[in-house]
């Protein structure tokens, strides 16, 4: 019920704050930016004039070659051309797509520059809500980026939520070490919509994210993968297993809830509880084993109870994930 | 003593001159032009004389000196990192390109020659070829206050884990009532230990492009593990006393992956080998026994335990995508796997005054473990017609676990090395399939206003002499709704809800099959196994529905605001005993505001609970009664034909519920600050995080039945409750002093506060508030509280 009360009080806040941003976005104008959509130094006048809808380009349009857009974007040209992406379209294209530079991605510039900065409809920007996002997404993977990791990209849960792709990487300058990516780590990127994922790693019970040591991609692809989640391996295990091989096996003795699923007990993002665990031992364990004798026992913790106390179950059932000892049943040894 | 002192003093006096510097130098400098981006004059004299015509193109080291005072014993404060009062090195990158600016070679170091460091080496060709070569050490600190009477040796792949002379037999003569004690005396004295291990990583990536289509890739990882952890082992059956080990650690694992891929237009296909070999180094640990050093039928003088054994996998597989008329996308995967394990048994015990029992002889020398996966996914994506944007997304996934690891029959086994039991076991190796399958239709209902419903189907095909339920089938229908109609707001939602039919719920199919003989029939087994009751929450009857909320409102370009609520409730509406019910949700938001090119700032809050509402039941076990006798009423003889039989009492008064409460909130506030454009930055961050967990537990009603011992078992209370919460606050700032050197001064606080009925009070004897036990911890804390104030000064160059 109290779940309840704070989840519908902060409903108005919500609608409070949809409210506020919608008298902000009238008073307020629009995006500025170093690079204004039409030309470096455009006017404010010309800058608050509403953005034309795209068009794409039109049939003939002619490629004009990069040279030409550096007469107006030679910043954000020799940017570019620092970046990983721009020193193969500069040196060593290798297809056709990567010879045409800057128009390789935002389309043909002819129009735009026969009408000296104008016609920038025709042009595939990046810029938020200036194409379909399905538009912009086709530019990146359609030739260039569909194999390999983006082998999945069609159908994958970011595709089709709509995710653009220059939400999460940064093409124009090198932000972070490697794969272009919008902020300078992972972290930073997935927590712009996985809020919840970057408050998780805070937790007393975590891997090193926080420090640095492993990165969302380390588990997930976010292009999409063949395994639910966006895992990278085949299962949940088996990507558990690529840092703790030791939990593999088999096993002569298994423990069928961990062959299944480790997250059946771990929580992977971090956790309040000891080890990653979903819930504090004993609770977690008893929540399958109502044998009889000691399992079933709720226990006061502060008699001092060896099954709860230290390490809880685990204190004497050490080989939880497996054991290989003729003796072995019970994972105690 | 005094000198470091003295030394001390004056590195913190060092320390904070060189913090306030740059508050000093900033007044000076203010007005003076923001400094240029420049090669310098040394680089350009360098470049001169690098070989194969290669240029330094970047330059970037930081390094300084580190200062820490406060409370910092807790193993949280290092648990994953080294922070040190000392000078380091904070990071290095060095970049370099040859003068045609087609291959480049670049060095990153971070925190080198600490045991937290990494380095990686990058070679290559623009578009070409690309070689990596890492090395990466992670450390992680367990505990700091582990204290140990054992000493350790190896020998082989064995390590051998030894009580001092004359502790073993000085508890085992004390009278039953003094050994508790006499033992406690002994753990007083008990020394250090470190609880801790290192992973270091290293290996290389090679990918090649060997053609505009076809390329390759190669990746070599080597894991090693080395260090001490806590490890539970112990004598006797439960009950028996335990004897936690602090047990070493050292295994190695390889890792290889070759894969191919060709790719043309509109299509592609990858290849692939990848193999994983786990090479554990200590296979097996013997300890002494601290209460007996005699071996005899039911006591022993030392244990043997065995680590996860050694193990390889391989995998093959095959994936790619082809594009088809209709605007439609094919991709899919198909992919093999082995898994194997063949480490040699060790004998049931290592007590001779058992191990020469005939009946514990070995059937077999190993397991000859053999698990095959098999993986296909197939997934379609189309929008069939040009004229209406419907696009529509199915697939098909079939995941098969094959475990043909062999079955063995164990005619008797030992319990912990102390006793001998005498009933037949067999090991069970466990096979399941799993298939999914999705259908989804996403339609633009307006320009903006995206749609999405869809059907989903997973089954779960388990090997029913294994678990409880041989097939399940859980269908899911979800929808969302994406909508934009304005540039300055995005929402996202998403609902799915669920519903998991089983086919049977057998309560005993693993101790059936694995326990042939159990007091020689099936209706002991019935009463002594798992209550017919119970449905374990992985495999029961569920209705599921998850809700995902986003809103992100960005009425301008310097003010964003996002907020997102997730919802899972778990209904498990046929399960008498075990989980009921699970709720967790989230609700936060983050807003980012930059009013001026030199001002950034962030808020950001989460809330999360999560909640388990479990019911079980007490079953006391009354052992060795006579079945001349009337058991009472709710009890039953589990072997009733034999004159005396154990009773097994099953009182529906002695249900107990637990309802576990995770309850977490997260804060963080930011400002990023330029006081002086492109010279002096100020960053400061704020986090805290609270977690409380609350165990609420309590009979529904008072136990009435059964002894007054057999209540007082089943009596559920609440427990004290849990909590973390730690603070941290960054201040730094940075000023530019030319165009390549910077100085930072940083100061950073952490205090971590915890409360923890399991460890708080953990001594070498069990909680230290109680009287000793006979059991032997380590008295690890794992979480303890800190306060630390770190300050740091450092000196960057770049350019």
């Amino acid at each position: 019920m109290k779940k309840r009360d704070t989840v519908v009080a902060l409903l108005p806040l919500l609608a409070v704050a949809l409210l506020v941003g919608w008298a902000c976005s009238r008073v307020s104008s629009p995006p500025t930016g170093s690079e204004a959509p039409h030309a470096q130094g455009a006017s404010a006048a010309s800058a608050a004039a509403p953005r034309p809808r795209w068009t794409g380009s039109p049939p003939n349009a002619k490629y004009v070659g990069s040279e030409s857009c550096l007469t107006c974007h030679e910043e954000s040209t020799q940017r570019f051309h620092k970046t990983k992406m721009g020193r193969i379209m500069s040196v060593n294209p290798r297809t056709v797509q990567e010879q045409r530079g800057c128009e390789s991605c935002h389309g043909p510039g002819g129009p735009h520059v026969d009408t000296e900065g104008g016609a920038i409809e025709t042009l595939t920007t990046f810029k938020k809500g200036a194409e379909p996002v399905e538009a912009q997404n086709a530019t990146c993977v359609n030739g260039c980026h569909e194999k390999g990791e983006h082998t999945f990209w069609k159908g994958s849960t970011h595709e089709s939520r709509g995710v653009a792709c220059v939400s999460c990487h940064k093409v124009m300058e090198s932000v972070s070490d490697r794969s272009n990516l919008a902020k300078p780590t992972a972290i930073e990127v997935c927590s712009q919509c996985h809020q919840t994922r970057r408050a998780q790693l805070q937790r007393s019970s975590h891997m090193p994210l926080r420090e640095g040591k492993i990165s969302c991609s380390d588990c997930h692809n976010p292009h999409g993968t063949a395994t639910q989640a966006m895992l990278r391996e085949d299962s949940v295990n088996e990507n558990c297993y690529t840092c703790h091989a030791e939990k593999r096996g088999p096993f002569l003795w298994e423990h069928a809830p961990v062959i299944e699923s480790c997250t059946n007990c771990h929580e992977p993002h971090g956790s309040t509880n000891a080890r990653l665990l979903k819930v504090r031992i004993p609770r977690l364990c008893q929540q399958c084993h109502v044998e009889t004798r000691h399992p079933t026992n709720p226990y006061d913790p502060t008699t001092g109870s060896r099954y709860v106390i230290n390490r809880g179950c685990i204190n004497c059932h050490q080989k939880i994930h497996g054991s290989n000892h003729p003796s072995g049943f019970a994972f105690t040894n | 003593m005094g000198a470091l002192l003295g030394i001390k003093r004056f590195g913190r006096t060092l320390l904070l001159a060189f913090a306030l510097l740059p508050a000093a130098v900033a007044s000076g400098y203010a007005e003076q032009p923001s400094p240029q981006e420049a090669i310098p004059s040394w680089v350009n004299w360098l470049n001169a004389g690098l070989p194969f015509d290669f240029e330094l193109t970047g330059l970037d080291v930081e390094g300084g000196y580190r200062d820490i005072d406060g409370r910092r014993s807790s193993a949280k404060f290092q648990e994953y990192r080294v922070l040190e009062e000392s000078p380091f090195l904070d990071h290095l990158r060095l970049s370099l390109e040859t003068k045609d600016k087609r291959r480049y070679i670049d060095f990153t170091a971070i925190d080198s020659f600490k045991q937290d460091q990494s380095y990686l080496f990058r070679v290559g060709q623009y578009g070409d070829y690309d070689l990596e070569i890492f090395w990466d050490q992670v450390p992680h600190l367990l505990s700091t206050t582990g204290r140990t009477l054992f000493s350790t040796t190896h020998e082989d792949s064995t390590s051998f884990l030894t009580l001092p002379a004359g502790v073993a037999s000085t508890v085992q003569g004390a009278t039953p009532a003094a050994r508790a004690s006499v033992l406690g005396g002994f753990l007083a004295n008990a020394a250090p230990v470190d609880l801790s291990f290192l992973t270091s990583k290293a290996g290389f990536r090679f990918k090649y492009a060997l053609s505009e289509s076809l390329g390759m890739g190669v990746r070599y990882t080597y894991t090693e593990k080395d260090g001490t952890i806590p490890f539970g082992a112990g004598f006797s059956s439960p009950g028996g006393n335990i004897v936690e080990l602090p047990a070493p650690l050292f295994h190695r694992t390889h890792q290889v992956e070759v894969k191919t891929e060709y790719a043309r237009p509109g299509w592609n296909v990858g290849l692939g080998y990848a193999a994983s070999i786990f090479d554990q180094g200590i296979k097996n640990i013997v300890f002494d026994n601290p209460l007996s050093a005699t071996n005899t039928p039911t006591a022993s003088a030392r244990g043997r335990t065995t680590m996860d054994p050694s193990n390889h996998a391989h995998n093959v597989f095959l994936s790619g995508g082809v594009s088809l008329p209709l605007r439609t996308r094919i991709t899919g995967k198909f992919s093999y796997g082995w898994r194997f394990q063949d480490q040699t048994f060790v004998s049931h015990t290592i007590n001779p005054a058992l191990a020469a029992n005939p009946q514990l002889a070995l059937p077999r020398r190993d397991l000859d473990g053999d698990i095959r996966t098999a993986l296909v996914t197939v997934n379609a994506t189309s929008r069939p017609l040009a004229a209406l944007p419907l696009t529509l997304n199915g697939g098909y996934r079939f995941y098969d676990f094959d475990n043909r690891s062999s079955e063995i029959e164990f005619p008797a086994h030992t319990v912990r090395d102390t006793s001998l039991t005498v009933d037949t076991r067999v090991n069970a190796p466990y096979s399941y399939t799993k298939h999914n399958a999705h259908l989804d239709a996403s339609y633009p209902l307006l320009n903006d206003l995206h749609f999405k419903l869809g059907y989903e189907w997973e089954r779960w095909d388990r090997d029913s002499k294994v678990r409880e339920v041989p097939t399940s089938d859980e269908h899911f229908l979800k929808t969302s709704v994406d909508y934009s109609p304005l540039d300055w707001l995005l929402l996202r939602t998403a609902y799915r809800r669920s519903w998991r039919d089983i086919s049977a719920y057998n309560t005993q199919a693993h101790e059936s099959h694995v326990v042939q003989d159990i007091e020689g029939d099936e209706f002991s087994l019935n009463l002594q196994g798992q209550s017919r009751l119970l449905r374990k929450f992985d495999e029961a009857d569920r209705t599921r529905d998850r809700v995902e909320i986003l809103a992100s409102i960005t009425p301008f370009e310097a003010l964003n605001f996002t907020t997102t609520y997730s919802l899972l409730r778990d209904d498990f509406d046929h399960s008498s005993l075990g989980l009921q019910e699970s709720w967790g949700w989230s609700l936060g938001g983050d807003v980012t505001y930059s009013p001026f090119s030199w001002l950034s700032l962030f808020v950001n809050y989460m809330r999360e609970e999560f909640k388990y509402d479990q019911l079980s039941r007490s079953r006391p076990v009354i052992s060795n009664v006579s079945t001349a006798t009337t058991p009472a009423a709710g009890c039953a003889f589990t072997n009733p034909t034999a004159a005396v039989s154990n009773v097994v009492c099953d009182f529906s008064d002695f249900n107990w519920r637990s309802l576990n409460r995770d309850k977490v909130d997260t804060y963080g506030v930011g400002a990023d600050v330029s006081l002086i454009p492109k010279r002096l930055n100020f960053r400061l961050t704020y986090t805290f995080s609270d977690a409380d967990t609350i165990i609420n537990s309590f009979n529904p009603v008072t136990p009435t039945s059964g002894t007054v011992a057999q209540q007082t078992s089943a009596k559920a209370v609440r427990y004290p409750l849990s909590n973390t919460n730690l603070h941290t606050l960054i201040a730094a700032l940075r000023y530019n002093l030319t165009s390549n050197w910077s100085l930072k001064g940083e100061y950073r606080f952490e205090q971590f506060r915890e409360k923890d009925w399991s460890t708080d009070a953990i001594g070498q004897s069990g909680l230290t508030n109680l009287p000793p036990t006979t059991d032997t911890f380590l008295g690890a804390r794992f979480l303890q509280n800190y306060d630390a104030h770190i300050g740091a000064f450092t000196l960057r160059y770049q350019f």
